[in-house]
């Protein structure tokens, strides 16, 4: 998930930062990649931004064609914002989120 | 900083939409009780605007005031961000109402049991429902 736009102030990201979430190799888990996530703001954990990440691990195509377009849709983009409305509503502003998911090996793509 | 803590009622009541959203219009409202949603004061739940709210429903529903939270006049907004693009929905804007309450719905249902002829304080309800088998389904 990556921040995309920034209406007002944000004290915890800019524009470019990442939250990666992987799914642990072998296991029904996906974890915050700590390494390559630039920040967590608790405002967005918990809300529905992360809930894309287990559609994301879990979607895989199909054989056919049939699946290709949920596929194709659950590897995104989605967009999402923060809850806070931005100045002068709020104090801060609010952060627009990109989510795509990206194949990992063994998925079929 | 207003840190009384008073059990509220949170209402949510949609001020504007901006752009398409298939669920709410002005004036739709979410109600919150600790612990849960009013259904009879609830006009809609879009299960992803109700998640974004989730991280402000503890400290408003137990009486944190907006403004402490940043919510500087009192608004919070959905997930969906004002994008013109035809992955997106439109951005609800949902004023936060809090309202003092006496008693929360877990107050009411002991006072319910109560008449029923459970008595005791809450610890000694609450030990009544206690399982023998807490880890099975």
């Amino acid at each position: 998930m990556e921040v995309v736009e920034i209406k007002g102030r944000c004290p915890v990201y800019k524009v470019g930062d990442r939250i990666v979430v992987d799914p642990v190799p072998g296991e029904d888990a996906s974890v915050i990649n700590l390494k390559e996530t630039d920040n967590i703001c608790t405002r967005v954990l918990g809300t529905a931004l992360l809930s894309y990440t287990l559609w994301f691990e879990y979607a895989s195509p199909s054989k056919g064609d049939g699946d290709k377009v949920p596929w194709q849709r659950a590897l995104g983009p989605d967009y999402s914002k923060c809850p806070m409305v931005g100045p002068p509503y709020s104090k801060c502003g609010y952060v627009t989120f990109r989510a795509s998911g990206v194949p990992s090996e063994g998925s079929g793509e | 900083m207003n840190r009384d803590m008073v059990n509220c009622k949170v209402v949510l009541e949609c001020e504007s939409i901006k752009g398409f959203c298939p669920f709410y219009k002005k004036g739709s409202r979410v109600t919150f009780v600790e612990p849960g949603i009013v259904m009879e004061e609830t006009d809609a739940v879009c299960f992803a605007a109700v998640l974004t709210f989730a991280p402000f429903y503890r400290p408003l529903i137990r009486g944190i005031k907006p403004e402490d939270l940043g919510l500087t006049e009192g608004y919070v907004t959905c997930h969906a961000p004002p994008l013109v693009r035809p992955e997106t929905h439109g951005t609800a804007f949902f004023r936060i109402r809090q309202t003092p309450i006496e008693e929360t719905i877990e107050d009411k249902w002991l006072k319910g049991l109560e008449a029923d002829g459970v008595r005791g304080d809450k610890e000694t309800i609450k030990r009544e429902y206690w399982p023998r088998d807490p880890d099975k389904p």
